[in-house]
């Protein structure tokens, strides 16, 4: 009796309901999300749209359990690293959707070559052969968020080179600001500080390869050492927020928001808190690309279509689902995403774009102008991204060199993830 | 005198009353048998043979032999790992109850008005949820904008400050501490049953005599815990197994690896894509075993001590060990609740403080409407209901259990019981969470209330039993067979004897029991798929986010959660007050209590 008065228990679900599972890692992201499915759901008379949210490592497990078992929701979210987009692929659980790509045309409604680099990521070989398993809807991009009134009071042009960046660094610390705003308990931002270094020294074509998973490629090139050398220099200058070690990426944003910090590196997929920090603190905020080494060459963004849709073979609404991913690539899905500081993975408009609130269009020029970096480690290798973000963090706390980093980076890459235990340290470096 | 004949005649009835004296218990342990060994044993089973599979979680599992144990033990961090495990295991098997023990003692020496509000305090720290303890200290520890930091400065201690998560020296110190924090209640509660059952004369005659303090607590008190301190070591470490949610919420194994146990990594070898769901496996009993060897170890060393003790005067008098509450231990115990509810109280002023732009009331309202948006309201239902449900039959399935096995006079049978249920007390459950999983969908209980009720109480079961167990040979048994002798079935000596006499600490069993199911975060995570059927667990990590946390209204649902509880808790405590006091009277681990 108890457990028949448990609210959405037993409930029969409507003959047409689309379940699916969605990973906000932003709690004002799942609003956003509810009501994009809400209005499919009010355009799509006698359809039910179930959309359920969790953590991405809860869905992870649920996620492996459910497409093993067979019992899966109709759509889900996915992302295009391990364990998410390619790991399904591999173990064949997800239908090819190739079919309705074409026929809805998804590649030219997404950024140009968005759709086959995201595919391209899913097999073995670096080739999806043109088929299309998943697609994504909004973007995951590297910037560098500055405080315009210290940049202004300090009298700071947004720096064209590294040089120029560590400069404004060293004027900015004398000027007792923190340079460098950074919460890494988490260990996501310190992992994208070092790929971002690596792209701005390296440049991005030489990392394409790693994307591809080609045997050829080598963690051990001098930009790899060079961007971890760099980044325990500034930690020993204390160009970070104190004690980042122990913070999260929020509480590095709520210290920037305080205005004492100069810059902070972001990713797109935090937009809707910083446009509602901005909002409250009215600190004047702007991005742009971080600056090559070389002043002549075009600065970097590390991007990728981070938030996508997949669907299981096991769905029990395939064409429903399908319908459903189309509609997030809309340009009315763009335009909400918009509204709430995200970045759709759609192709813009320039009205599209000049619509957007000044922080948006901030990013959305930087983008412009910049070179897309790569995500290393969103490569399809189990493990790599795990391995960059701990021993980037012992990095930081100078617990292991820049030469374990590396040569951890490249055991995992060898051994397709294997290998990712011979990784650790745990301070006895 | 009385004849071969009779004897002869007699015989078949005597066969069919010692036929249904072995049948009894084990009619009375089936049902709670049958639900342990499918929703517990057989996973485990399960568990074992997958670890000498090689599975990517997805494919066929293919048979691997001991390949998972070598390539686990040939790995570079396992050394690390297991001494991450076991310092865990340790300090928070032992830890715990010496702040128990300490706090029982403070707490009787203190005036009487002022232990009922300081013991509240202090134990409310056991009926959060897991989620919430880990932010709570999260936000504690925080270097920018938690209060230790301005604690420290205050008194003048800035030179013992942190980076206390972000340090890989001291990480796992300082997540050992909300570890502790959240175990020592019940080892509390336990030892203060214990200290009121000492007789105060004797307490006294010793003063007389000339004997300190510390001669007395040596001497005197110490002894009278012989049977709660074992029972609260044991049942403090089986609630502190290498917990993986507080780890997940804290620190996520890091920094680095400083913080990552062999359950932690079991639990991502089996989860995140790695395809190492076989060595996840081979980690996870390997952790079992070593809670089973310690677990053993713990209760050699206790039936060592009653057997090397002597029988002790037994009986409550309800009354303080030691002579003349002073308030300076008053004062010290206000002190300690203070210190036990810091981390919630700044949980509080997180809830209470004003957004820009609001004042307190609608900073309030705010944070309840984002509560209510998000389906807490629902989810406090449903969690109340599986609580509920779980709680009774857990109570009821245990009491009756128990009671086959403190009537049955068979040996084998309470050695095989007691060896299942040490099985299952430390069950890996993160990644038994697959087998289990498995056996749901085959049962077609995924995504339904019962799917998370049925494991929930298999998984209660082995504690429940095991307390009450204990709780059973305290009573005396004379009075047991007495009733069986004038006739009474054993049904009617259950119901009419035994539950009576047991109440509060069937009630004890009750409210533990609820309250584990309530704070469970794992197995509802992984069983509930659609969201308009979620705990409250899983309605509070809705505010947690790998990019932004909603601490403010994360707090106010905390402060709502908790309510139901903490009413429950309140209006049960004196019940269970008795119920753990008698528990701890019938502590001794190594025989029936058959005195008249």
């Amino acid at each position: 009796v108890l457990l028949h008065a448990v609210p959405g228990a037993w409930q029969a679900h409507a003959a047409t309901t689309l379940r699916i599972w969605y990973a906000a890692d932003d709690p004002t992201e799942a609003p956003v999300i509810q009501a994009l499915a809400h209005k499919f759901q009010a355009s799509h008379p006698g359809v039910t749209v179930s959309l359920s949210t969790y953590a991405l490592d809860d869905m992870n497990a649920k996620m492996q359990l459910a497409l093993s078992a067979g019992n899966t929701p109709d759509l889900i979210y996915t992302t295009p690293r391990g364990p998410g987009l390619p790991t399904y692929v591999r173990a064949d659980k997800l239908l090819d959707l190739s079919a309705v790509a074409k026929r809805d045309n998804w590649a030219d409604m997404l950024r140009p070559g968005l759709l086959a680099s995201y595919n391209d990521l899913l097999s073995p070989t670096g080739t999806a052969n043109g088929h299309v398993y998943g697609t994504p809807y909004m973007m995951a991009i590297v910037g560098v968020l500055y405080n315009q009134s210290i940049f202004s009071k300090l009298h700071l042009s947004i720096p064209t080179s590294l040089t120029g960046f560590e400069a404004a660094c060293v004027r900015a610390k004398a000027a007792g600001f923190i340079p460098i705003g950074l919460g890494n308990a988490d260990g996501w931002l310190g992992d994208d500080w070092y790929l971002t270094l690596v792209n701005a020294i390296a440049g991005p074509e030489p990392l394409v390869p790693e994307q591809h998973l080609d045997p050829h490629f080598r963690f051990s090139g001098p930009a790899f050492l060079q961007a971890g050398t760099l980044l325990q220099n500034w930690a020993d200058a204390q160009y970070f927020t104190p004690q980042f070690g122990g913070l999260d990426a929020q509480d590095g944003m709520n210290a920037f928001f305080q205005g004492k910090t100069a810059v902070a590196l972001i990713s797109s997929t935090e937009n809707g808190q910083i446009v509602s920090l901005a909002s409250q603190t009215k600190i004047p905020v702007g991005v742009f690309a971080f600056p090559s080494v070389d002043a002549h060459k075009a600065p970097v963004m590390a991007q990728a279509g981070y938030s996508g849709w997949a669907v299981p073979k096991a769905s029990h609404q395939p064409a429903l689902a399908e319908a459903f991913i189309t509609a997030m690539l809309a340009d009315s899905t763009a335009q909400a995403l918009l509204a709430h500081g995200l970045l759709p993975a759609r192709q813009l408009s320039a009205h599209d774009i000049s619509a957007t609130s000044p922080f948006q269009h901030s990013y959305l020029q930087a983008l412009a102008m910049a070179t897309p970096g790569i995500y290393l480690d969103g490569a399809p290798v189990p493990n790599l991204n795990a391995t960059m973000e701990a021993n980037v963090q012992l990095l930081l706390q100078k617990i292991e060199a820049p030469s374990f980093l590396v040569r951890s980076l490249q055991i995992v890459y060898a051994s397709d993830g294997k290998n990712a235990s011979s990784t650790r340290t745990d301070g006895e470096f | 005198m009385v004849s071969s004949s009779e004897i002869e005649g007699a015989l078949p009835g005597r066969r069919r009353q010692v036929a249904r004296s072995h049948l009894a218990p084990l009619t009375y342990l089936l049902p709670a048998a049958t639900l342990y060994m499918l929703f517990n044993l057989w996973p485990m089973v399960r568990l074992g043979v997958l670890s000498l599979e090689q599975w990517d979680g997805f494919t066929s599992p293919s048979f691997a032999g001991l390949a998972n144990y070598g390539a686990v033990f040939s790995d570079p961090g396992f050394g690390d790992e297991l001494r991450h495990t076991l310092v865990w295991l340790a300090v928070t098997l032992f830890v715990p109850v010496l702040i128990g023990l300490l706090l029982a003692l403070l707490l009787a020496m203190m005036p009487r008005q002022l232990r009922a509000p300081v013991r509240a305090a202090l134990l409310l720290p056991m009926v959060f949820p897991t989620v919430l303890i880990a932010v709570a200290w999260k936000l504690f520890y925080n270097p920018l904008s938690g209060p230790l930091t301005g604690l420290l400065a205050s008194l003048h201690l800035s030179g013992l400050e942190q980076d206390w998560l972000g340090d890989p020296n001291v990480a796992l110190q300082a997540l050992l501490v909300p570890a502790c924090w959240a175990a020592y209640g019940l080892s509390m509660l336990l030892c203060e049953a214990a200290l009121a059952g000492i007789n105060p004369g004797l307490l006294e005659a010793a003063a007389l005599d000339g004997a300190g303090r510390w001669s007395r607590f040596w001497w005197i008190v110490l002894p009278s815990l012989r049977g709660a301190l074992p029972l609260a070591t044991i049942v403090t470490g089986l609630c502190a197994v290498p917990s993986y949610d507080l780890i997940l919420f804290i620190t996520n194994g890091g920094p680095g690896y400083a913080t990552t146990t062999l359950t932690f990594d079991a639990y991502g070898r089996a989860f995140s894509g790695q395809g190492q769901v076989g060595q996840g496996a081979a980690l996870a009993c390997l952790q079992g075993l070593a809670g089973l060897i310690l677990a053993g170890a713990a209760l050699a060393i206790a039936r060592g001590q009653e057997r090397a003790a002597d029988d002790s005067e037994s009986g409550a008098h309800h009354q303080s060990p030691g002579p003349g509450a002073t308030w300076s231990a008053g004062l010290l115990g206000l002190l300690a609740a203070a210190l036990a509810l810091a981390p919630l109280a700044w949980l509080l002023v997180l809830a209470l403080q004003p957004s820009a732009g609001m004042d307190i009331w609608q900073t309030l309202r705010h944070n309840l409407d984002a509560v209510g948006a998000e389906g807490l309201g629902s989810a406090m239902w449903a969690s109340l209901c599986v609580a509920v449900a779980v709680s009774v039959a857990t109570t009821a399935l245990a009491t009756v259990a128990a009671f086959a096995l403190a009537i049955s006079r068979s040996r084998s049978l309470a050695l095989t019981a007691a060896a299942l249920l040490a099985l299952g007390l430390f069950q890996p459950v993160a990644v038994s969470i697959i087998p289990l999983f498995y056996l749901l969908n085959a049962l077609g209980l995924i995504n339904t209330p019962t799917g998370v009720a049925l494991p929930q109480i298999a998984h209660a079961l082995p504690m429940a039993i095991l307390l009450l167990w204990v709780g059973m040979r305290g009573l005396s048994m004379a009075v047991l067979e007495a009733a069986q002798i004038d006739g009474a079935p054993p049904r009617q000596v259950l119901r009419f004897i035994a539950v009576p006499l047991l109440l509060p600490l069937i009630v004890v069993v009750a409210v533990w029991s609820f309250l584990t199911s309530w704070n469970d975060y794992l197995l509802p995570t992984v069983v509930l798929q659609d969201g308009s059927l979620q705990t409250v667990p899983l309605a509070l990590a809705h505010f947690i986010g790998r990019f932004d946390t909603e601490y403010a209204v994360l707090a106010t649902g905390a402060l709502l959660v908790v309510l139901p509880v903490l009413a429950l808790y309140c209006g049960l405590y004196g019940v269970m007050a008795r119920g753990v006091r008698g528990l701890s009277s019938g502590a001794r681990l190594g025989g029936v209590n058959h005195d008249a």
